[in-house]
């Protein structure tokens, strides 16, 4: 078994394990407790139980071992290695200057990676998390929170899903800073599709990861694993939004076990998508209303102080000043700001409030949204998308 | 002898004109019928044998043949009993061949000998053009509108044989009566609408305008019954509109009402389990009339939208934008009007709450699917899009009354007097050159359109629809001086009305 100088046995014997049917990163640490990946392929290879390995573990059965023995004679080590390394990916191993997970007591197998892999042992990092089905206000504090916090220097990780993961990379890469994204499939496998664009710029700007091979399918086991990931790179975890049983609630559970702070964002109370978040303020986890709370906790400096991330005016004469250049109402504009400031309203409920035909407050609307103090989705009215 | 009489058979909403000649000869008694008849035609035979005899006539005891021409055109149902029998009666002489020759007769006949009512009959006297024609007293007004002062009707055999003997005086002349009611009682008022102001004046506009809306919200914020109000906003049908609506109602078999013309626009509301045949037209040699030509001059309401197959929703673009839809079969093809207002309303994904950071339980992949069965082009082809959301309880319990159907229909047909005026019936049959004239836009609303196409806000389709819908705010606008051009403020209303939520339909919607 030899594979091309650069890469080690090791990695390309772990490449094997990793190719196995039905095995993840559990039942692969289990195989390499027979001493090294090149041993437990050796033994695989010879249709032989290594003695360290014991009692198969729940749900290995002796079925599924003989296909291992049967499947790890067919692979073609070299292949496996070419397609892994094509498209300008690099694979990573606990020997490698960059790994990241030295100290953690669940450590992938293996990282590919695209990009610049040096960002990853980047400190300090945060991680921003959060649900996918996020508000158009999550949406917004993500963007602001990835922003800011790149800019100050802060890595910013993410797992590329929808919603809050989004936003938050794409304001790390508004603000040209460090964007680490995890995926929980393999690198070549965009989920959700709609995100092939960030994927690239992450790719192309930050870095991007995975501990699966190519070819790996979007599977429900995969997030929960993947958020391990999150939580074993960063310094701290940031949860925006997330539903009363969110899979950000389980990055925030891996964090917890690898003492890493977690931030949460306070949501209004009428809203499900802060459901999660604000439990986790309500037994104690940090408040973070903007980027400074964060960059106190890292002992680093904010390079320009905000008052918070949804500024919400607190009294007339500030959003006269904002507003009056280019709004003829600006009383029209303080009442609809006050009433989309706790989330997104109906145009139905502005009419009842404001007590205005819908023509011509749709005609108001619309042009406080061309000014950008509000967004428009449908016939919702929100504080907009930065 | 031979007789022969004016009569017809209907293909789509179009009569086709039949003449039935009867030879009655010596020989062996038989009966023949030729002239490709399809099996409900030729079940006549035992229909008009079992008339003639209830009505005290005599079957010839001789050899009959009846042709129907002329022959390549296939004949189904039982319109053409009526002629036939007289045809045979005058052919054996019981009636003097000489009184059929400037009559036409279409009819149905009983066992008894009476005469009943005819799919289509307002087509089927429009083809007939002899200066008489029989017809059964059901739909006969409306015949005598398409034929006025030709049409008399008759409930039983035995005295048209008798008047065409001369025994009897001859039914009179069946009056037009174009009037008719002017409207039946709509049960569905908008005052029972409680909030919802939003979707209220929507639909103000799309009767306003004859814009094509359609409806998103979770089930029980009232989307049907806000559709179901808005028929009661249209004008009533102008004379050639109505006779064409009459026509394919009465073509598909549909109720007309006793006293004349469909004057009150019609409301069809599919079930989203119809078959693209009935939905578009089609079927059997006679190619019905499917429910996008029932709905011609009103509204045609599609709930659940996307639960409809796609291949129905995509047959609609064709009609949508013309106002006619063309069925071809190999051995025909009609052109029906299918001229309607669409109204649509669907949830915004399968599990129906939707939109962002609700209660919604829909996977990213299944609401994806559930919006794909929308096509771009047809969502383009909605002036109107809204936003539906349940209203306040405490509205429902015990909100104020609303503004009642009547009062916005007032509105509604000042705004289409406003149309009138520039030669269309509604704003959005405006044609394209004509915007430039009858709508210009101030320097700010043509920088604010600029702006939005190059963004990409705006579709060429769109850009259109959103300056016609502009102009019918601006005709709903009574404080509005005409001619004015169309400013900033109304384009910006406009462009609110076309809105989609993004997490429905995507961003590009």
């Amino acid at each position: 078994m030899s594979g091309p100088l650069d890469v080690s046995d090791e990695i390309i014997a772990k490449l094997m394990i990793l190719s196995l049917p039905k095995v993840g990163p559990a039942r692969a640490a289990w195989l390499l407790q027979a001493g090294s990946a090149v041993e437990a392929v050796r033994h695989l290879e010879h249709r032989s139980l290594a003695p360290s390995w014991g009692r198969l573990p729940s749900g290995v059965s002796k079925t599924l071992v003989n296909t291992w023995f049967d499947h790890i004679r067919k692979l073609n080590s070299s292949e496996l290695l070419a397609e892994e390394l094509n498209q300008g990916a690099e694979i990573l191993d606990d020997q490698h200057g960059d790994w990241p997970f030295s100290d953690d007591p669940e450590p992938p197998l293996l990282l590919f990676c695209k990009g610049d892999t040096s960002l990853l042992g980047r400190q300090p990092s945060v991680a921003i998390v959060g649900t996918r089905r996020c508000t158009a206000v999550g949406r917004r504090v993500a963007f602001t929170l990835g922003a800011d916090l790149a800019e100050a220097g802060v890595a910013i990780v993410s797992g590329l899903a929808a919603g809050i993961d989004t936003a938050a990379h794409r304001g790390a890469l508004s603000s040209d800073g460090a964007v680490i994204g995890i995926a929980g499939t393999g690198l070549d496998v965009v989920y959700p599709a709609s995100n092939y664009d960030l994927w690239q710029e992450v790719a192309s700007r930050g870095v991007l990861a995975a501990e699966s091979r190519r070819g790996t399918k979007p599977e429900r086991w995969r997030f929960p694993a993947r958020n391990r990931l999150i939580a074993g790179l960063v310094d701290a975890v940031i949860v925006v939004e997330s539903h009363k049983s969110g899979g950000a609630l389980l990055t925030v559970d891996e964090a917890a076990e690898r003492g890493c702070p977690v931030f949460a964002v306070p949501g209004s109370v009428m809203s499900p998508a802060s459901d999660g978040s604000n439990n986790l303020l309500r037994d104690g986890c940090n408040v973070v209303t903007s980027a400074d709370d964060v960059l106190a906790y890292l002992d680093l400096v904010s390079p320009h102080p905000r008052p918070g991330v949804a500024q919400v005016p607190e009294d007339e004469s500030s959003i006269e000043q904002q507003a009056l250049p280019l709004s003829p109402s600006p009383d029209l504009l303080t009442a609809v700001v006050l009433q989309t400031s706790a989330g997104p309203v109906h145009i139905d409920q502005l009419v009842v409030e404001l007590g205005m035909h819908p023509a011509q407050l749709l005609g108001h609307l619309r042009r406080f949204e061309q000014q950008g103090h509000v967004s428009i989705d449908g016939s919702t009215v929100c504080l907009p998308d930065l | 002898m031979l007789a022969t009489i004016q009569s017809a058979v209907v293909v789509g909403v179009t009569g086709h004109s039949v003449s039935v000649e009867v030879h009655v000869s010596n020989g062996l008694p038989g009966y023949t019928l030729v002239g490709l008849p399809d099996a409900s035609c030729r079940e006549s035979r035992d229909r008009v044998r079992a008339a003639i005899l209830s009505s005290g006539l005599k079957w010839p005891a001789k050899r009959v043949t009846i042709n129907l021409a002329p022959t390549e055109l296939r004949k189904h149902g039982a319109s053409l009993d009526l002629p036939i029998a007289l045809a045979i009666l005058a052919a054996s002489e019981q009636i003097p061949p000489d009184s059929l020759r400037h009559v036409g007769a279409v009819g149905e006949l009983g066992l008894d000998g009476s005469v009943r009512a005819v799919p289509g009959l307002v087509c089927l006297a429009d083809a007939i053009s002899s200066t008489e024609l029989i017809v059964p007293v059901e739909g006969a007004r409306q015949a005598a509108v398409v034929r006025p002062g030709a049409v008399r009707s008759v409930e039983h055999l035995r005295p048209l044989v008798a008047a065409l003997a001369g025994d009897e005086p001859v039914p009179s002349i069946v009056e037009p009566d174009p009037t008719g009611p002017v409207s039946e009682a709509c049960t569905a008022d908008l005052r029972h609408v409680r909030g919802q102001p939003m979707a209220r004046w929507a639909l103000e506009v799309a009767a306003a305008g004859g814009h094509h809306i359609l409806l998103v919200g979770p089930p029980g914020a009232g989307k049907t019954m806000l559709a179901s109000r808005l028929v009661g906003l249209l004008p009533p049908l102008a004379n050639s509109r109505a006779i064409e609506t009459t026509r394919v109602h009465s073509a598909a078999g549909l109720e007309v009402p006793s006293t004349g013309l469909i004057r009150t626009p019609p409301f069809r509301a599919p079930h989203h389990g119809a078959s693209f045949v009935s939905m578009v037209g089609g079927g059997s040699s006679s190619l019905r009339p499917g429910e996008i030509s029932c709905a011609h001059g009103g509204v045609l309401f599609l709930d659940e939208l996307g639960e409809f197959p796609v291949s129905v929703l995509d047959s609609l673009r064709q009609p949508l934008e013309e106002g006619v839809v063309r069925v071809s079969r190999a051995a025909r093809s009609a052109t029906m009007p299918a001229d309607f207002l669409l109204v649509a309303a669907m949830n915004p994904c399968p599990c129906g709450q939707g939109g962002t950071g609700g209660t919604c339980r829909c996977s990213d992949a299944a609401r994806a699917r559930y919006s794909r069965r929308l096509s771009g082009p047809l969502l383009d082809r909605f002036g109107i899009r809204v936003e539906v959301k349940p209203p306040d309880p405490s509205l429902l319990l015990d909100g104020p009354n609303e503004e009642t159907s009547v009062e916005v229909a007032a509105r509604v047909c000042s705004a289409r007097q406003k149309a009138n005026e520039r030669g269309v019936r509604c704003n959005a049959l405006l044609a394209h050159g004509q915007l430039e004239t009858v709508a210009p836009l101030t320097a700010g609303a043509k920088n604010l359109l600029r702006v939005m196409l190059e963004e990409g806000q705006l579709t060429g389709r769109g850009l259109r629809q959103v300056r016609v819908l502009a102009l019918t705010l601006a005709d709903l606008d009574d404080d509005r001086e005409p001619g004015k051009p169309l400013d900033v403020d109304v384009l910006h209303a406009a462009v609110g009305l076309r809105g989609v939520p993004a997490s429905v339909f995507g961003e590009a919607a």
